[in-house]
């Protein structure tokens, strides 16, 4: 049966053979759904606008872009992190270990392979770094690396273990293994060996990620929700399931504090007492949350195409950073972070990122959609949107000028101050001259040192699918060169699935 | 953990897609306007599901098996 738990993916679909599909690094838009026609959606529901990395928005940081390290095509579904010292190790589905130097963030650099091949497959990793060990998930088996020269694991012990999804050491060194279907095990590691058997295991859970603090399991269950574990020498002892909305696919603990990706948002779970957790807040997120790390006061979230910051205390959406400026890929994919020593890395589906939190220091200009959309716009008959110009740094924002490069758009207002925290509308307006779909770009000229212009794109009448309408009139050659219209469909249930490559 | 990005994850190749005589075009449409007002920018698919009368029930930008699958249940 299909797996629920999986998004649908560009990837997935070229992995078919469909190449022809481009997996490619245009920004991705942060609109996820189009559900129905609306004359002017609401601006909650509007692409959400880019904001300026260098601002510390709210009362969680902002990150720093610092560097990136893309592979194109060598590198397939990177998905675990964990760091030693200089060295980021990586864990990718289809390309095995990594390893890349990041003693200078701006140039993070791939300096070895998986020493399986670049075709080994690698599901989980975690680094103990009391002992230099890493342990590493293969489909069949865990492998026990050595890390005293962290720039050359070298291979101590093989233990059989098939479907090993995540890792992770506690501070004695002892190794936790989610396996899915198979349960969760607990092992004892003696002389760089783990145990013939595991010293616990539950067969019960379905385990998808563990975390360990202290004396406290927690595990990530799919779609039963959380469990946690109470440690006491050799026995586990699990609390009932808490059930979270959508299906528990990673963990991350803040102390006693447990965050749960749920592909649908963030759970917040407090596992101070082990037999029973309690959900504390849950915020959904925009896109499809699984992946997380912690940076002082701020839980980031990746959904896919977008960073997303949770107010740790509050679990208050406090920023979102699409990543804009001079950063030359999107955050295509992201399917894992992590936060080391003051050091944030972000894995997208081909690369490592580097960042760095931020320091407020200039203005900064946000404005607070990325695209503004004007529908059902009859000719000449000019219809007006208000578009709020926020200054997120700490310092005066001046607008020097506002303008379009389409004609039908054009905009109110220039010469102004918006001071350090301040909002400012202005007032866009779409005259149509014909009926055709139009785009064009409002044009933002500032002081924000980051990105002195910046431009909002504005579309009118586009056209959009109208749920309980029939589908409307299409031609179109499918990736085997097949052509399709409605007819071809008739009586069937279809997906349609439109692909764009240049 | 694992993101499920094989190919028993998608719907049409596990054997959902072929019990159910679900139709999956895969169709190109360069124009970055498509018919559905989602706009295509080669990193995502933009799906639209339809009903046996040819109507629209859903339409969505890189949409998950999460997503559609109780779409589709939902007109079978």
């Amino acid at each position: 049966m299909v797996n629920l738990d999986s998004p649908w993916l560009c990837a997935a679909l070229t992995s078919l053979a469909l190449s022809v599909a481009s997996c490619g690094d245009e920004a991705p838009p942060d609109e996820e759904l189009v559900e129905e026609e609306e004359e002017t959606p609401p601006e909650d529901e509007q692409e959400a606008g880019p904001d300026p990395v260098e601002a510390c928005v709210g009362t969680a940081d902002a990150l720093v872009h610092l560097g990136s390290s893309d592979h194109d095509g060598s590198m397939d579904g990177l998905q675990h992190l964990a760091a030693l010292d200089d060295i980021v190790y990586g864990c990718a589905q289809n390309s095995g270990m990594a390893l890349w130097d990041v003693s200078n963030l701006a140039t993070p650099e791939l300096t070895r392979g998986d020493p399986l091949g670049p075709t080994a497959t690698c599901h989980g990793l975690a680094v103990d770094k009391n002992s230099r060990t890493m342990a590493v998930a293969r489909p069949e088996q865990i492998e026990l690396y050595s890390l005293e020269d962290e720039t050359t694991p070298t291979l101590l012990s093989t233990h059989p273990r098939a479907g090993v999804v995540d890792l992770a050491f506690d501070a004695q060194g002892q190794l936790y293994a989610a396996a899915e279907d198979a349960g969760v095990f607990a092992y004892q590691v003696e002389a760089s060996q783990l145990a013939e058997t595991a010293r616990f295991s539950d067969a019960q859970s379905d385990a998808r990620a563990v975390a360990v603090v202290g004396n406290t399991l927690t595990v990530a269950e799919g779609r039963t929700g959380v469990r946690v574990y109470k440690l006491a020498g050799d026995m586990l002892t699990p609390s009932s399931a808490l059930p979270v909305t959508g299906t528990a696919v990673e963990v991350e603990m803040n102390g006693a504090m447990a965050y749960i990706a749920t592909l649908e948002g963030v759970a917040q779970v407090d596992t101070a007492d082990p037999s029973g957790p309690r959900l504390t807040g849950f915020n959904q997120s925009p896109g499809t949350a699984m992946a997380m790390t912690v940076t002082d006061d701020a839980l980031w979230v990746s959904d896919w195409t977008a960073l997303r910051a949770f107010d740790l205390s509050t679990m208050a959406y406090a920023a979102d950073e699409t990543l804009v400026n001079d950063i030359p890929t999107n955050l295509d994919r992201t399917a894992t972070m992590l936060e080391d020593e003051g050091r944030v890395f972000v894995a997208h589906w081909t690369g490592l990122r580097t960042y760095a939190p931020c320091t407020p220091s200039a203005p900064s200009l946000w404005p607070e959609i990325a695209r503004m959309e004007f529908n059902n716009v009859a000719v000449d008959e000019p219809k007006v949107r208000v578009l709020t110009l926020r200054n997120l740094g700490n310092e005066p924002l001046r607008i020097s000028s506002l303008s379009t490069d389409h004609s039908m758009f054009t905009v109110s207002g220039d010469g102004f101050d918006i001071p350090a925290g301040g909002a400012t509308p202005i007032e866009v307006t779409f005259t149509p001259a014909n009926d055709s779909p139009t785009t064009g770009n409002l044009i933002i000229t500032s002081n924000d040192p980051d990105e002195p212009e910046r431009r909002v794109t504005v579309a009118g009448n586009i056209p959009r699918a109208v749920i309980g309408s029939k589908v409307e009139p299409f031609h179109d050659v499918d990736t085997n060169g097949q052509p399709w219209r409605p007819k071809d469909l008739e009586g069937k249930v279809a997906v349609l699935a439109y692909f764009a490559f240049w | 953990m694992i993101l499920g990005l094989s190919e028993e994850d998608f719907v049409r190749v596990d054997g959902f897609g072929q019990e159910n005589n679900i139709t999956f075009p895969m169709l190109l449409n360069n124009n970055p306007v498509n018919p559905y007002g989602v706009p295509l920018d080669g990193n995502y698919a933009v799906e639209v599901v339809l009903d046996r009368e040819g109507k629209v029930v859903y339409s969505g930008l890189g949409s998950t098996a999460q997503t559609l699958l109780p779409v589709i249940e939902s007109v079978l």
